[in-house]
């Protein structure tokens, strides 16, 4: 599994994937999808599948996979290690979704949340591997919000595709548990060899920031002790988790953007007011077109 | 209340400031570890459009040159006035000839608000400079050319 995409350049998403072997061209596959990372504050959240032929299921067993959560970090590595070196049976591909690009998408204007960014992921790796000409037959994944309304989405955009939606996916699957294994070595990896940009001309970063869960108090206690009175946090944590922006309204200076108080703007203003006399003279009004450049007469400089 | 502007620290010699105009009000007026936590961030995209975070928020952004004539100029206030008829004396430090400015997602554009605004520089001075009189006289109109300067 080679990261250098990722690790030159951090703040920005990234697809790293195996060779397709041969053989997934042309005989009937599966495909398993899971991800890894998804409720830490802390680095990427890494969507991982694993395909490989039907015809296989008993040499998938035998590699004795399980739910990655159950294993240790040290079988996991072995286990994909095996994944690796089976190149000519099964494939793999991962989508690693930078801290900053689930703060960006879950902070933007047009409100994009978490589920619909693991949705459009896992799609995303399923078009991608169809492009790549294996012939997927059966998917399987482990569900992320309503398992039904994901299953009629993805066979909505899939409808040659056999789809199972389930959660505990990972644990009913060895498809399925060795994609969770590649999500997981990926995430642990991509943490582990985090470069903080931040970290120039003396700006120290400790690494003790725990195992980035919110309830881990060696997290809160990093993050708390992170802040940066203006730019708030390194980019390797998720600005748009509660457990970060509170931490932000606490410790960092105040930050009002534009697009906060809109709604009050385009609101329905009250009855009264068309009675009420305007509190400005229209003869006092700018010309709209220094109203809408926002240019002012001015004769002394802001406080 | 009068206000000076003192002059005299101008320093051409030293690199120009990196000046960025974000799209948000920061409540906080001081130094800034700029170098570390935003500069690095930027990546440009290849066509002009520079891309970057602030406080987890996406930004697009692009570089600004002020018109021929214009300097830019950063002033600091080292001493509040403390009653209406003492002086406020503003010191000018750094020169700067463009700055970046950055909107929320959207790249930038000739209908964004600050690039319109430029405009108004040219159209001032056309609209404020002589008028020929002789080409008044003749009962013809004036013509005023305007020159739009963005790319």
């Amino acid at each position: 599994m080679n990261l250098c995409d990722f690790e030159t350049d951090n703040t920005k998403s990234c697809v790293v994937g195996s060779e397709v072997p041969d053989v997934t061209k042309g005989e009937p596959c599966c495909l398993g999808i899971d991800e890894a990372g998804r409720g830490p504050v802390l680095g990427p959240m890494v969507y991982g599948i694993c395909y490989c032929p039907l015809s296989g299921q008993d040499r998938l067993k035998d590699m004795g996979f399980a739910d990655s959560k159950t294993l240790t970090e040290e079988q996991r590595e072995k286990l994909f290690e095996a994944i690796a070196g089976a190149g000519e049976f099964m494939g793999w591909t991962i989508h690693i979704l930078a801290p900053n690009a689930i703060s960006n998408c879950m902070l933007r204007r047009s409100k994009y949340n978490l589920n619909t960014l693991s949705h459009d992921t896992a799609i995303g790796l399923i078009q991608r591997t169809l492009d790549s000409g294996v012939n997927l037959q059966e998917v399987y994944v482990d569900t992320v919000g309503d398992a039904t309304k994901y299953q009629d989405k993805l066979k909505g955009i899939f409808p040659d595709l056999d789809i199972t939606v389930t959660p505990k996916a990972d644990a009913k699957f060895p498809i399925v548990s060795a994609a969770s294994i590649c999500a997981k070595v990926a995430r642990d990896r991509a943490v582990k060899g985090w470069t903080f940009f931040e970290e120039k001309d003396g700006n120290s970063i400790s690494r003790k920031f725990g195992s980035g869960y919110p309830s881990d108090p060696e997290t809160k206690k990093w993050l708390a002790s992170m802040v940066e009175p203006v730019f708030g946090f390194p980019q390797f944590v998720r600005f748009s988790w509660s457990t970060a922006s509170k931490i932000l309204d606490d410790k960092a200076v105040p930050v009002n953007w534009d697009d906060e108080d809109e709604d009050e703007k385009a609101a329905t203003p009250s009855v009264m007011s068309f009675f009420a006399a305007k509190g400005e003279d229209p003869k006092q009004k700018k010309h709209q077109y220094f109203q809408e450049r926002f240019l002012h007469t001015v004769t002394d400089f802001g406080s | 209340m009068s206000v000076e502007v003192d002059l005299s620290g101008v320093n051409g010699e030293t690199a120009p400031p990196k000046l960025h105009l974000l799209p948000c009000e920061i409540e906080h007026t001081g130094p800034a570890q700029v170098a570390q936590y935003f500069t690095p961030s930027i990546r440009d995209n290849g066509q002009g459009v520079l891309q970057a975070s602030f406080r987890g928020r996406e930004l697009r952004g692009g570089t600004v040159s002020l018109p021929d004539g214009y300097t830019g100029l950063v002033l600091k206030e080292k001493h509040k006035a403390v009653s209406d008829e003492e002086a406020r004396v503003f010191h000018a430090g750094q020169k700067f000839q463009e700055f970046t400015y950055w909107n929320m997602e959207t790249p930038p554009s000739r209908n964004d608000a600050l690039q319109k605004a430029m405009h108004w520089l040219d159209i001032s001075k056309a609209i404020h400079a002589p008028v020929d009189r002789n080409i008044s006289q003749n009962g013809s109109h004036t013509r005023v050319k305007l020159e739009d300067s963005s790319p």
